[in-house]
């Protein structure tokens, strides 16, 4: 029979160039179709000094992550006036935007003002398209500061040495280094545990789990049950120092700007988006039966609670004092992160300035036979 | 290349014979494999294995991924070069970063793992040697393994909260369902011929469980605790996405909020290399104790 | 008592097939039996039956059978997971079960084999090893159920030597099964022809030393046998 034994057969050369040649094929291509430099100049850029133009062209689509924004324009029927295509993207909160940003599939982010600052200092530059604010960020804070049942903090002085949840992508993590600084406190005297909140139960199941003592979280229903569930084991709501954090901003890519189509629609959204914000303010408790007990099914009383914790909102004139709050909120991160300052106006495109408080007060004032 | 190559060993897989001997382990005599070579050579076999031919997949990947990556192909910031990969690596090395969340993820999985193989052997034991047993247990595995374990983690995280003993016990659950059923099996399915042998020696209970039906049932445990590793890795992924503060998955977590691509990469590729390893310390561990099988030559 | 086994009246269904339908056999010590019948005569029934092996059977009768008895199946049933010693020695209690082992082995002429797994060995070896498992107990009966059957005809040839040497040597009471008349007749002192589940023949091997009349004797038996089971062979017609 055969040997048993098998004698080596060298590969023909043919054969061997034939694999080699597909082998390199793919390589070959690669090479070949790789983009040179960055082909952003021929889309017809839009340098960000020209003003923005008037008209949508058609065909043009932006993707958008605003909940509450969506809910109000399907609400009212609003949305069948959009002159161009809306994709609602259900992503909330910094790190969703940044990551939506990174992925470049997301073109309008909602976010308080710290994420914007971050998406620079991560490498991706956007800018501030929109701002609103609420009329009393003092006895209305977006957020609160939640501690941990068997914590032993009872008061704001008792957070030396304690673990604080830390998100230095978002206005959390401003909440809680201005909370330290009103207290005299650095960062050396308590342990901050960073850790990003990208849902409700994150810090909540933080606290009931031990890793924190302590955590920024807003007014909503999920803190009223958390301390209705654990305020007898010691878990505490706290109010911190008097300064705002209730900056919300619309923001965008720069190159989404750059982009003439979407730039037009862009301020086309920043307008209907003012008056959705007026119509929200103007309409509070059809609004709290709309979104929060229908979209978000939370129950009459919650929904009550929290559209009661939220105030009433308002869009600046203009951008100055924002600018500054900015710039106060870059230097003190920047220590934090190890990042570096800059210019905070270099975040803001000051061109939507005027067009969002315009829609604003245009919305305010009684519909006459002139409209739009 | 060498001129005569062994083929790999089957019941360790696909570890390549030369790599297990210089490991140490005695392969059997050759009588077989040389027939079973012989048919895979002929002249419509496969033909002649290669020692590293199972190197070639992961090398073409790395080839195609370097080639895009400096001909700009591929955008960094969707997927880093590997030498970027490497050198962020380096960086979260010297940190200890890695070194660290590696450390507690390891610890974690092997936790889990310990657990999860302690109670599975246990249950099946007794499920296995028992009519009993099988009556009371059976059942109320094949129910739990109908339910995967990572859809139970919103009940678990309300019972164990989200500390290390959510983690680790999810993890042992998710070791616990291959442990049970390959070993089950393996108890209740020696070969009754061994029964026979073991009644006409007129064994006591006590011989016959240890001299025919554990050593009878160690490769299905074997076999068991390969997919029990596979599972507690994948657990281990998916519950350090969860309000975890270490781990891997930590870091992988903090990093999307950074941007950090390459830490991503690296992330993986220390899960992967993690699972690898793992897979082939069974692999191990199957091929010096089942010395006594015969190879199953390729 | 001189009698290793009794059996009396043995029944043995399996579902509704009765397989063993009144048997009555005796074995004295030392003898050897052979017991030849053709497939589905029942004669691994009877075997198994005495060896206590199938609890799932019905049926009815009385079986005396000695305290110490072993058995050889056809395949040699050595664990794989267990060195050629250790298999040897398995059950075996007491202090010089290992030497008792190991003179077994050097018996079987497989001495120096104690460290070898069973899947290194042949055939032949392995039944060897299995042989050795019995003779180390030293046996009152030998239960042997076809234990050749699935060697190849040279080594058959050695193994029946290696029997009737051994069963010299340690003289157990032994019951053969097998459909081999050759085997029966070389080997036996004794051949039990069952059939149908029930004994037709029992037939004393009386094989004169003087070699001609042995071959002769050895061709008559084979002839007389064969007739039993039915079966006509040239051989014998010849004869």
């Amino acid at each position: 029979m055969g040997p048993a034994v098998a004698t080596t057969r060298p590969m023909r050369p043919v054969t061997f160039l034939v694999a080699a040649l597909i082998v390199a094929a793919p390589a070959a291509y690669m090479v070949a179709a790789a983009p040179h430099g960055h082909a952003l100049v021929d889309r017809g850029a839009l340098p960000l000094t020209a003003p923005l133009p008037t008209t949508v062209p058609p065909g043009v689509t932006l993707v958008i992550g605003d909940a509450m924004t969506e809910r109000v324009l399907k609400h009212t029927g609003w949305i069948k006036d959009v002159p161009f295509t809306i994709k609602w993207a259900q992503i909330a909160g910094g790190p969703g935007v940044t990551e939506a940003f990174h992925a470049k599939v997301l073109d309008v982010g909602l976010g308080v003002h710290i994420p914007p600052i971050h998406a620079v200092w991560v490498g991706i530059p956007v800018r501030i398209i929109a701002v609103v604010m609420r009329a009393d960020p003092v006895g209305h804070p977006l957020y609160e500061l939640a501690t941990a049942p068997r914590s032993g903090i009872n008061s704001l002085a008792d957070l030396r040495g304690k673990r604080i949840a830390f998100s230095p992508g978002q206005v959390q993590g401003e909440v809680v280094l201005r909370t330290l600084q009103s207290q005299g406190l650095s960062t050396k005297d308590v342990t901050l545990v960073e850790l990003p909140s990208t849902s409700a139960d994150i810090y909540i199941n933080a606290l009931i789990g031990g890793l924190v003592d302590v955590a920024p979280m807003a007014p909503g229903a999920a803190a009223k049950h958390y301390v209705a569930n654990y305020g007898d084991e010691g878990a505490r709501v706290l109010r911190h120092a008097p300064f705002r954090d209730d900056v919300t901003t619309l923001y965008v890519r720069q190159e989404t700007l750059e982009d003439p189509g979407k730039a037009a629609a862009l301020r086309e959204y920043v307008k209907i988006w003012a008056r959705a914000q007026l119509w929200m303010q103007a309409h509070k408790e059809e609004w709290t039966q709309t979104y929060y007990v229908k979209d978000q099914h939370l129950s009459n009383t919650d929904a009550h609670y929290v559209a009661d914790a939220a105030g009433d909102r308002v869009i600046p004139r203009d951008w100055n004092e924002v600018i500054r709050l900015q710039q106060s909120a870059i230097d003190l991160m920047a220590g934090q992160m190890g990042q570096k300052r800059f210019d905070a106006a270099t975040l803001f495109d000051r061109r939507f300035e005027a067009v969002g408080a315009d829609a604003w007060a245009q919305a305010a004032r009684p519909p006459t036979l002139a409209a739009q | 290349m060498n001129a005569q190559t062994p083929s790999p060993l089957g019941i360790a897989g696909e570890i390549p014979a030369p790599v297990l001997e210089t490991l140490g382990v005695r392969l059997p005599p050759t009588a077989d494999r040389a027939r079973a070579q012989a048919g895979q050579h002929g002249r419509l076999g496969l033909g002649k294995p290669l020692a590293y031919g199972w190197l070639l997949g992961p090398a073409l990947l790395i080839f195609y991924w370097s080639v895009g990556s400096a001909s700009g192909y591929i955008d960094s910031r969707v997927l880093p070069a590997p030498w970027a990969t490497v050198t962020t690596a380096i960086d979260l090395i010297r940190d200890g970063r890695l070194q660290a969340n590696l450390a507690i993820s390891a610890v974690r999985a092997g936790e889990g793992l310990f657990f999860g193989v302690m109670v599975g052997v246990a249950v099946a034991l007794v499920s296995g040697l028992s009519l009993v047993g099988g009556y009371v247990f059976d059942g109320l595995v094949q129910m739990k393994r109908a339910i995967p374990t990572l859809a139970l983690i919103p009940l678990v995280i309300l019972w164990f909260g989200i500390g290390e003993a959510m983690k680790v016990t999810v993890i042992a659950m998710s070791v616990f369902i291959p442990i049970y059923l390959q070993t089950h099996n393996a108890l209740r399915g020696i070969d009754i011929k061994y029964v026979e042998l073991a009644e006409s020696l007129r064994l006591s209970h006590g011989a016959f469980i240890r001299h025919v039906v554990l050593p009878g049932a160690l490769p299905g445990f074997l076999l068991g605790l390969r997919f029990a590793v596979m599972g507690a890795w994948l657990a281990l992924v998916v519950v350090e996405q969860l309000n975890a503060t270490s781990g891997i998955g930590y870091m992988i977590n903090l990093a999307r909020t950074y941007a950090q691509t390459d830490v991503i990469v690296v992330g993986l590729v220390v899960y992967a290399l993690l699972g690898l390893a793992s897979d082939f310390a069974v692999r191990f561990i199957e091929a010096r104790t089942l010395t006594w099988r015969r190879t199953l030559a390729r | 008592m001189t009698q290793a086994v009794r059996v009396r009246n043995l029944v043995r269904r399996f579902t509704l097939r009765g397989v063993l339908n009144g048997v009555d056999l005796d074995i004295a010590k030392g003898e050897f039996v052979a017991l030849l019948g053709r497939s589905g005569s029942g004669k691994s029934t009877l075997l198994r039956a005495l060896a206590d092996l199938d609890q799932e059977a019905t049926g009815s009768g009385e079986t005396v059978v000695p305290e110490r008895l072993s058995v050889i199946f056809q395949d040699a049933r050595l664990l794989p997971w267990k060195r050629v010693l250790d298999n040897v020695v398995l059950g075996l209690n007491g202090p010089d079960a290992r030497r008792r082992a190991l003179t077994a082995l050097d018996e079987v002429r497989l001495a120096g084999r104690e460290r070898a797994w069973p899947h290194e060995l042949s055939g032949g070896e392995q039944q060897r090893v299995a042989l050795a498992r019995s003779l180390s107990r030293d046996p009152e009966l030998l239960l042997a159920d076809e234990p050749f059957g699935a060697l190849d005809a040279l080594t058959r040839i050695r193994m029946h030597g290696l029997l009737r040497q051994l069963s010299i040597v340690h003289n157990p009471a032994v019951l053969l099964v097998t459909h081999d008349v050759d085997e029966a007749i070389e080997l036996a002192d004794r051949v039990v022809v069952l059939e149908d589940g029930r004994i037709v023949a029992d037939i004393a091997i009386d094989l004169p030393p003087d070699a001609a009349a042995r071959a002769a004797r050895f061709i008559a038996l084979r002839r007389q046998l064969l007739a039993l089971l039915g079966v006509h062979d040239a051989l014998t017609e010849a004869a």
